[in-house]
C-alpha cells in the first residue's frame, strides 16, 4: 500500500461537541496499521482553542501521545498563526506540543499533501 | 475513472449532509467512478434496516441499498458502532460491513480523492 501525506483539519472548538476527540482518534488511525500514512494535524479558525495550554483535554491525552510518539511516522501538530492572532491568543498560551505556522506555510503543506480530511 | 473515498460523519436525520453525500456518491457511480463510504460517528445510524417512517418514501437505509446496488462499498467504524450499542451492526442492511479506522487508512491509500461530510 502506498503511504500518503494526509492533512487533517480541526476548525471546531474543543467544547460543545465530540469533534476534537473523534478527530484525534481518526488521525491516529490514519497513521497506524499497515498503511503508515504521514499525518499532519492543522488547527485553524475556532479550532485554535484546542491548542491552549489550559484547555481540558483528558479525553485525547492518549491519542496525542500515540500520535506524536508511537506511530511509525510521527505525526505533527500545527496551528495557524493568523487564526491565533485574530483571536488575540499569544504564542505563550499555546501548548508546547504545537508548532505555530503561517497561513502561507499551511497552504504550502496542503499543496504537497496527497489527501486532506476534515474539518473536525 | 477515479476512486473516491467519502467520510460521512453526520447523523442521518438532522441535516442535509447525508443526502448530499448520497447524491454525490450516486452521481459519481453513474459516471463510472468507484466510491467507498466510511461511516464515522453519528453516521453509523444511517444503515439500520429497522428504520421506518410511513410519510417518507425514502429513508437513509434505502439510499444506501441503492448505492450498494450501483457498486458502492460502505464500511462503518466499529468503535463508533460499539459506542452506540449497535451490536456490531447486527441491525444493518446487508453488505454494509463493520470495520475500523484501519479500513479508513486503507481507503485513503487506495483512492484518488477524499471528501468529508460533517453534520
Amino acid at each position: 500500500m502506498p503511504a500518503k501525506k494526509v492533512v487533517v483539519f480541526f476548525n471546531k472548538p474543543p467544547i460543545g461537541s465530540l469533534h476534537y476527540a473523534e478527530g484525534f482518534r481518526a488521525s491516529v488511525g490514519l497513521g497506524a496499521g499497515i498503511d503508515e500514512h504521514e499525518v499532519i494535524v492543522v488547527c485553524l479558525g475556532e479550532g485554535v482553542y484546542n491548542v491552549l495550554k489550559n484547555v481540558e483535554r483528558k479525553e485525547v491525552f492518549r491519542y496525542i501521545d500515540t500520535f506524536l510518539n508511537r506511530l511509525e511516522v510521527p505525526g505533527k501538530l500545527l496551528v495557524e498563526e493568523e487564526s491565533l492572532k485574530e483571536r488575540k491568543i499569544e504564542a505563550d498560551e499555546v501548548g508546547d506540543k504545537w508548532i505555530i505556522v503561517s497561513r502561507e506555510e499551511i497552504a504550502r503543506i496542503v499543496s504537497e499533501a496527497d489527501v486532506t480530511v476534515g474539518a473536525f | 475513472m477515479v476512486k473516491i473515498g467519502i467520510m460521512l460523519n453526520a447523523a442521518p436525520f438532522q441535516n442535509q449532509s447525508h443526502y448530499t453525500a448520497v447524491k454525490i456518491t450516486e452521481a459519481a457511480l453513474d459516471k463510472g467512478h468507484e466510491v467507498t463510504i466510511f461511516l464515522y460517528d453519528e453516521a453509523v445510524y444511517s444503515p439500520m434496516e429497522a428504520q421506518e417512517f410511513p410519510e417518507w418514501e425514502r429513508l437513509p437505509k434505502d439510499d444506501f441499498k441503492r448505492l450498494i446496488e450501483k457498486g458502492a462499498e460502505i464500511i462503518a467504524c466499529g468503535l463508533c458502532v460499539d459506542l452506540r450499542g449497535l451490536e456490531e451492526g447486527k441491525g444493518y442492511i446487508k453488505e454494509v460491513t463493520v470495520g475500523g479506522l484501519a479500513d479508513f487508512a486503507n481507503v485513503v491509500s487506495l483512492v484518488d480523492k477524499i471528501i468529508t461530510f460533517w453534520g
